[in-house]
């Protein structure tokens, strides 16, 4: 076995860009709304009382 | 390659101002029908009475127990995370920011060995993703300290309904909340650096990431003052990418050579391994 290597150029600028379109296609299937509603109501969970 | 935000971050700026600035804008309670869609980058519950945002972790759990993948909060997270790796950690997390005043309780303080930074993966996998996703419940906020603190506190003071609707499970939650606020005056910061899911997240991007610490041999002297201004206890010249690290800046600021500094990573060098030699 020989290890060998090579060099991702802007390797942060290109995960950023495919995170960033995974962020957007989330919105457009709305789930901003989803997102909204769950956290507008009280997380019984969170308090401690379920 | 340099930005003069960072610069500023690294030398400049007081990191309690932009936590206190971050914890504020964390909990602004303006129009929260409308800011409570937004992915809150920090440990904030959703539940506090204040909170401005979603909790991410509170979120992704949800998305969980409807069966759905939650594209937005992962987008959202990684492209925060691909960025900056985990400097949210330092500079943003409401509940980072509250281990380090703890951290400030003058006692004697107990050091504990990062090697035990995987737990925060179990919590993320198992309490975060595998139970809530064969329970249908989310199990990390039914234990999470910060809801206890942020939410279960306060709605019990202030909603008499939900006080009469308190149980066991209640108490629990503070019993854990009350072991992490000694544990914090006692160690550096005992949630982040063991039970985080938000920071296990964060800190898988912490190779990868645009921004990355450097640690310049020829000029460190090893005299750990960065490991006793470190609020995770490392020392960043074991490993400057390290997964533990939260990208606070306070070891750039203290190091008395200027060995370490802050850089934009232009390369990720990706080793494989090949058969035979060439």
């Amino acid at each position: 076995m020989v290890k060998v290597s090579f060099k991702l150029r802007w390797f942060g600028v290109i995960l950023a860009l495919i995170f960033v379109a995974m962020a957007v296609y989330g919105i457009l299937r709305d789930e901003v709304t989803e997102v909204l509603n769950n956290a507008r109501i009280i997380c019984l969970s969170c308090i401690g009382i379920e | 390659m340099k930005l003069k935000l960072l610069d500023w971050l690294a030398y400049k700026a007081k990191r309690w101002r932009v936590q206190l600035a971050s914890t504020i804008l964390h909990n602004i309670p303006i129009y929260q029908s409308a800011t409570k869609g937004l992915i809150a980058p920090g440990f904030n519950c959703y539940s506090c009475p204040l909170a401005t945002g979603a909790c991410p972790i509170g979120t992704i759990q949800h998305f969980i127990t409807v069966r759905e993948t939650p594209l937005y909060t992962i987008g959202v997270l990684g492209a925060i995370g691909s960025v900056v790796g985990r400097m949210p950690c330092g500079f943003i997390c409401p509940f980072g920011f509250f281990q380090d005043l703890l951290y400030r309780i003058k006692t004697p303080k107990i050091s504990v060995s990062n090697k035990f930074g995987w737990f925060k993966y179990v919590v993320l996998v198992v309490l975060v993703l595998i139970i809530p996703y064969i329970t249908l419940e989310p199990w990390f906020c039914k234990l999470c300290p910060i809801g206890a603190l942020e939410a279960g506190i306060p709605w019990v003071i202030i909603d008499s309904g939900i006080r009469a609707a308190v149980r066991f499970m209640f108490f629990i939650k503070l019993f854990i909340l009350f072991s992490f606020i000694a544990a914090m005056i006692l160690i550096k910061r005992p949630f982040c650096r063991f039970f985080c899911p938000l920071g296990a997240i964060y800190s898988l991007f912490n190779r990868v990431s645009l921004v990355k610490m450097e640690v310049d041999d020829s000029l460190c002297s090893y005299c750990d003052i960065c490991q006793d201004v470190c609020p995770m206890d490392l020392r960043i010249y074991d490993d400057p990418d390290s997964e533990q690290c939260i990208r606070c800046f306070e070891c750039v600021k203290a190091c008395p050579t200027g060995a370490i500094s802050v850089k934009i990573r232009e390369s990720v060098t990706v080793p494989i391994l090949k058969r035979g030699g060439f």
